[in-house]
């Protein structure tokens, strides 16, 4: 299968998604490694999550897979100012066949990652703290099995302002995780909710300080991994079919896939230039600025 | 094993016949796989035919070779097994959600695997002496919403239960296959129906691929396939039981 990405996303993916096994605890831990962007998700490091998903699947010493961040952040989503092999000289904007491609094999679909987390055989717990937004809140989080967060944790469809809520008000998992009011609620207004909020709307196992999160989702991991594979095995059997009959094994690609469809108005075209120049926090700092010029002006002329 | 040829936008797999997958071959499941994703994959390809270079598409398995391949799974079962058939990364899923038209060519013997990939894909032409056999009694993987949906629910039941193959004209009447072409126009047969589907824009199929997912999913088929894994288990203790009492078919 063709792997695409740029040479530079395709030669730090291996070191952008670390792969750890405990053979002794049968645990192993997938870590999101790129600090310095929240932990942005490169599509070359989308498709080693899953390819790591799938090894640990195979190893019959892993009974339980913690996903987990380096840095600040567990993960800021997808990473959106990237040059992964979609765009054709001379085309205004991306065909249908490119954005299924998109769409389907490197995020919702049957051979995407967010499917490679929720069909997992092998127990999957996710360990959350700081930002968790975007397609790490719809793809990620309400996608494993147990998620240890951290009280202070900043999570949700913070990506809506300036792509539209896609897929984080339609995603089935969402709304069967933490109901159709709080997805609406996320997806619509782009606030985050927070660690306490991801507890009580049913999403977190446990919330906890920042500084106990690791001790307690290795305490979890290892209570869990200490059960015989076979039991482990039948109870994800269980779970992925009871997941199937709610159809949350479907995929929801419409909304991210006619995505790439929308129209910039004027302000927001402004937008996407500042990403493609100072990224997507710089983009922000800039839309703030110039939305407060705006009131200012309007203050101005009352 | 497997041969791939390109041309016109049409990729044509060829395999020796479907033997291998009958008894879960696991390197040979994900050797197609790969085949069927690459040529899924890429811009070039709007079509996709799958044949078998033998006489018969897919013949009957031993007895034998079928107990032997039920114990080989018992242990991989949720492991390499579920990854290259029952998955949804796996071949058949790969196959019937696939993002470009498939098309099978049938002659002579089509059981087991064959009658699978025969359900899953798109368009199938065939011989007048192909006959087709359930699947279902030898592959868990075996979607029967797919064989409701593409036969009408009491013919799938009956070819389920009774364990007769039917005709390539019942097979027609039945509505699991498209065209009936003699032996030797069945390629040609095959070729013309892929070069009507590179006709269409490549975003057209991608459109109508797309919504065909939607469609099958939302009648269950995706939720068939999420029970394989389940089905196994059963069919292993019909193995098991067999094995006790026919001591010649045994692990």
């Amino acid at each position: 299968m063709k792997q695409y990405g740029n040479p530079e996303t395709l030669a730090r993916a291996p070191e952008q998604v670390l792969y750890e096994k405990d053979a002794t605890r049968h645990i192993a831990w997938i870590t999101l490694n790129r600090p310095e962007k929240h932990n942005a998700m490169s599509v070359p490091m989308r498709a080693r999550l899953a390819d790591l998903i799938h090894q640990a699947e195979r190893d019959e010493e892993v009974r339980v897979i913690v996903i987990r961040g380096n840095g600040k952040s567990f993960c800021s989503g997808n990473e959106i100012n990237e040059d992964w092999g979609q765009r054709v000289s001379g085309q205004r904007r991306m065909t249908l066949t490119t954005a299924n491609r998109y769409a389907t094999d490197m995020n919702y679909g049957r051979q995407g990652f967010s499917q490679a987390i929720s069909r997992c055989s092998k127990v999957t717990i996710l360990q959350l703290h700081g930002y968790c937004a975007a397609a790490a809140y719809f793809m990620i989080a309400t996608r494993t099995d147990l998620v240890i967060v951290a009280s202070d944790a900043k999570i949700g469809a913070l990506e809506a302002r300036f792509l539209g809520p896609a897929g984080a008000v339609s995603a089935i998992h969402i709304n069967r995780i933490i109901g159709t009011k709080a997805a609406r609620r996320a997806g619509y207004t782009a606030f985050p909710f927070t660690g306490e909020d991801a507890h009580r709307l049913g999403m977190a196992y446990q919330c906890v300080p920042a500084g106990e999160i690791v001790a307690t989702t290795n305490q979890l991991a290892e209570e869990i991994a200490g059960k015989p594979a076979e039991l482990l095995l039948y109870y994800k059997a269980r779970i992925r079919a009871a997941e199937a009959l709610l159809d949350t094994s479907v995929r929801e690609i419409t909304g991210l896939l006619f995505s790439h469809f929308l129209q910039a108005e004027k302000d927001e075209a402004h937008f996407w230039t500042n990403v493609k120049k100072s990224g997507v926090g710089g983009a922000l700092d800039a839309d703030k600025a110039r939305v407060a010029a705006a009131a200012a002006k309007a203050g101005e002329a009352k | 094993m497997i041969n791939v040829s390109e041309a016109n936008g049409i990729a044509t797999i060829t395999l020796p016949d479907c033997r291998a997958l009958s008894v879960h071959d696991l390197p040979f499941g994900l050797e197609l796989r790969d085949a069927i994703r690459d040529a899924a994959d890429s811009d070039e390809i709007k079509a996709i035919v799958i044949r078998a270079s033998g006489r018969d598409f897919s013949p009957a398995a031993s007895p034998e070779a079928l107990a032997a391949a039920a114990a080989a799974r018992k242990t991989k079962l949720w492991s390499t097994w579920h990854e290259a058939y029952g998955a949804s990364s796996g071949l058949y899923q790969n196959i019937c959600f696939c993002k470009k038209v498939v098309i099978t060519a049938v002659d002579g013997e089509c059981s087991g695997a064959g009658s699978l990939l025969v359900l899953c894909s798109d368009l199938t032409v065939a011989t007048p002496d192909a006959t087709f056999e359930s699947p279902f009694g030898t592959l868990p993987e075996a979607n029967l919403v797919l064989a409701a949906l593409t036969m009408r629910l009491n013919r799938a039941k009956s070819w389920l239960l009774s364990s007769r193959a039917l005709t390539a004209q019942a097979a027609f009447n039945a509505g699991l296959i498209n065209r009936i072409a003699e032996a030797d126009a069945l390629d040609e047969a095959a070729q013309k129906m892929a070069r009507a589907v590179t006709r269409m824009p490549l975003d057209g199929i991608a459109m109508s691929k797309i919504n065909v997912e939607t469609c099958l999913d939302a009648q269950g088929v995706g939720r068939e396939f999420d029970m394989a894994g389940f089905y196994a288990v059963t069919m292993q203790r019909c193995w098991d039981e067999l094995a006790a009492r026919s001591p010649g078919v045994s692990e």
